[in-house]
């Protein structure tokens, strides 16, 4: 570990350019599933660090969803008390490790970052990454103490990352806390969507080994909503509270012609077949996948890129994201976006599915797509993307997969006499509690926003579980309005 | 003809029916849009889906009140506007009868039945070019489906976020 530099002057300090991410190869890279962002060393974390200009009025603080203490952070980096730093974000977010991959840091800390008014920002994320990943490599995780037990029960429904962050804060209060996953493995989205490439599952296992540490009971293969409901966790089984983190895992799909063939995946099997059945090393595994030449991808959040590059290493040779904006208004992360054209994915921006084609034996043999172009402004001024009458197109391809977002699964809600949902299917729920309709449940995460981001998960989940602990505490129930 | 149009089915031939059958037709028309529309707010705890149908349906029932009476002086004091036609929803498939209705399939339904009424309105605009009120009455009536469409669709994209 380098010893504390000398202080910087804020010129010398923007002086330094931001430290480059090491990455494999792409060439390389798009054959394998290895984690493509390699991360820093020391040294080069703690010379980004000495970019933060330690603003009196941090911008950074505001732009993060759970508003980790960023100066105060990065400051322990460059004093090369790497521990120090790991704690200090771990008081505002349980899953750094994992946020410091996914987070879409460019819209959201780095965006504000005053550094970035004249140059690039401060790396935000990579710093995050590497204090988390240098407590997890060296073994020094530490634990948060956890207080005298309350003898209260909450039940968590799904281990995703609104889930895990409620478990967390209810565990270090005192409360004893069961997570309850539908599949085989916990970390739901964090597993069965995130590929490995961008976020290897040995740092949410150690995740959840560090919450069991911390007394939290994990329960696999338990569906709720089937396997036992709400009203029996909370009458039969004797939970005090329950809060629901289910997620958005019901895809949408496009409703066009042929999308029903063979050769035709969602984004969520696809990903889950491959992410967490390993159908990328059938037959040693017991899952299948489609081999294709020609993948079209539908769609433009991250949810495509990663389709579309697991596709590629799966062995296509062409792989093409098919979009109906411009890039611009592409959801997906830049850095993404970037890395899926380092790769050689291809990109159809403009551009709409109007027909799966069909072999004549069921299986997909292309995609009739038209062209779009930006319309006249709408009153908000905004140009919205329209079809060109006659400009249809067809692309060969033997495999599809339709990216476009997902739904709320019905079946938790539709088991819970009391609990009101939207029209969209979430579960309508106080913005600042998690307080759902129904007493003593509580709701966060994409269940009750639709997809958003694990970091908003995340701190929907630990507002829930603030609210969770008031109510523990005093027993008091406040009725949601709506 | 006070039976309520079958938007998926082939429109009506307004060249043998009367003025005022046509406008009969038009008034079912608009009381079957209102009521699908009414059954989908009595449908919803959500509030932000009830104001979406509730103001869809009050716009129907204004449409149906309006074909009622059909007047002249009223009419020219509204201000004509040109909507966006977005077509999100124009080459998707509505769900097969019977089977249980998505908020996406919802969507897609009523944008569709929307536009299927603009171009009625439309097609009956220039049935009536000859006269002039009630040539212009059919247009702007074409151009308000034209923005319910424009809502739904609106509402369609939102829904499915920017990754669509």
């Amino acid at each position: 570990m380098s010893s504390a530099p000398q202080t910087l002057t804020p010129k010398e300090r923007m002086r330094i350019p931001r430290q480059e991410m090491p990455e494999q190869d792409p060439e390389a890279r798009s054959h394998n599933f290895d984690e493509v962002n390699l991360g820093y060393d020391a040294e080069t974390a703690m010379q980004e660090a000495q970019r933060c200009l330690q603003c009196k009025k941090p911008l950074c603080i505001d732009g993060c969803p759970v508003n980790i203490k960023i100066p105060e952070f990065i400051q322990l980096i460059v004093d090369g008390d790497f521990l120090g730093a790991a704690a200090k974000i771990k008081e505002d977010n349980s899953l750094p490790a994992v946020c410091g991959r996914v987070c879409p840091q460019e819209t959201q800390c780095e965006a504000t970052c005053v550094v970035g008014n004249r140059f690039r920002p401060v790396a935000i994320g990579h710093l995050e990454r590497f204090v988390s990943d240098n407590e997890r490599e060296t073994g020094q995780v530490q634990l948060p103490k956890i207080a005298k037990s309350s003898g209260k029960k909450v039940a968590i429904v799904g281990s995703g990352p609104a889930g895990l962050a409620c478990a967390t804060d209810l565990a270090q209060w005192g409360h004893e806390v069961t997570v309850y996953e539908a599949l085989h493995e916990f970390g739901g989205v964090l597993v069965y969507g995130i590929p490995e490439f961008r976020l290897p599952k040995k740092i949410l296992a150690t995740e959840i080994e560090n919450l069991e540490k911390m007394g939290v009971t994990f329960i696999k293969n338990f569906l709720i909503g089937k396997t036992m409901t709400v009203d029996e966790l909370m009458d039969e089984e004797g939970y005090d509270a329950v809060f629901v983190g289910t997620g958005a895992g019901l895809p949408w799909f496009m409703n066009i012609p042929g999308e029903n063939l063979n050769g035709v995946y969602s984004a969520n099997e696809f990903l889950t077949r491959v992410n967490l059945m390993k159908a990328n090393q059938f037959p040693q595994s017991d899952t299948p996948i489609k081999i294709a030449d020609t993948v079209v991808v539908f769609g433009g959040g991250n949810t495509a890129m990663d389709a579309v590059r697991v596709s590629k290493r799966l062995g296509a040779k062409r792989a093409i994201i098919v979009y109906r904006r411009s890039e611009e208004e592409m959801p997906a992360r830049d850095e993404e976006i970037k890395h899926a054209k380092e790769e050689g994915i291809e990109f159809m921006l403009l551009t709409a599915p109007k027909a799966m084609l069909d072999d004549g034996q069921g299986w997909l043999k292309g995609v009739e797509c038209l062209k779009m172009e930006l319309g006249e402004p709408d009153e908000s001024g905004r140009r919205r993307p329209v079809p060109i009458e006659g400009s249809e197109f067809t692309i060969e391809a033997d495999l599809a997969v339709v990216a476009i977002g997902n739904g709320s699964n019905p079946l938790l809600a539709k088991t819970t006499p009391g609990l009101k949902i939207n029209r969209w299917g979430n579960i309508i729920a106080d913005p600042e509690t998690g307080r759902t309709s129904k007493k003593g449940v509580f709701a966060g995460g994409d269940i009750v926003t639709g997809g958003a981001t694990v970091i908003l998960a995340m701190g929907a989940g630990r507002q829930a579980a603030a609210a969770i602990n008031e109510y523990l505490n005093t027993g008091k129930w406040v009725e949601i309005d709506g | 003809m006070d039976k309520p149009f079958d938007w998926t089915q082939k429109r009506p031939d307004f060249d043998t029916m009367t003025y005022e059958e046509t406008i009969r037709f038009c008034i079912a028309l608009e009381q079957a849009a209102a009521a699908f529309y009414e059954e989908l707010v009595q449908g919803t705890d959500d509030p932000v889906a009830k104001a979406l149908f509730g103001e869809l349906a009050l716009m129907e029932r204004g449409h149906e009140q309006r074909l009622e009476q059909l007047d002249e002086e009223a009419f020219f004091e509204t201000v004509p506007t040109t909507i966006i036609d977005l077509k999100t929803t124009d080459y998707l498939e509505v769900a097969e009868p019977g089977q249980e209705l998505t908020t996406q399939g919802i969507l897609i339904l009523a944008a569709q039945r929307e536009k299927a009424t603009r171009d009625l309105y439309a097609e009956l605009a220039l049935r009536y070019a000859a006269e002039p009120f009630l040539h212009e009455f059919f247009k702007m009536m074409a151009e308000e489906e034209a923005k319910h469409k424009y809502i739904l669709e609106e509402e369609y994209e939102r829904m499915m976020g920017g990754e669509m």
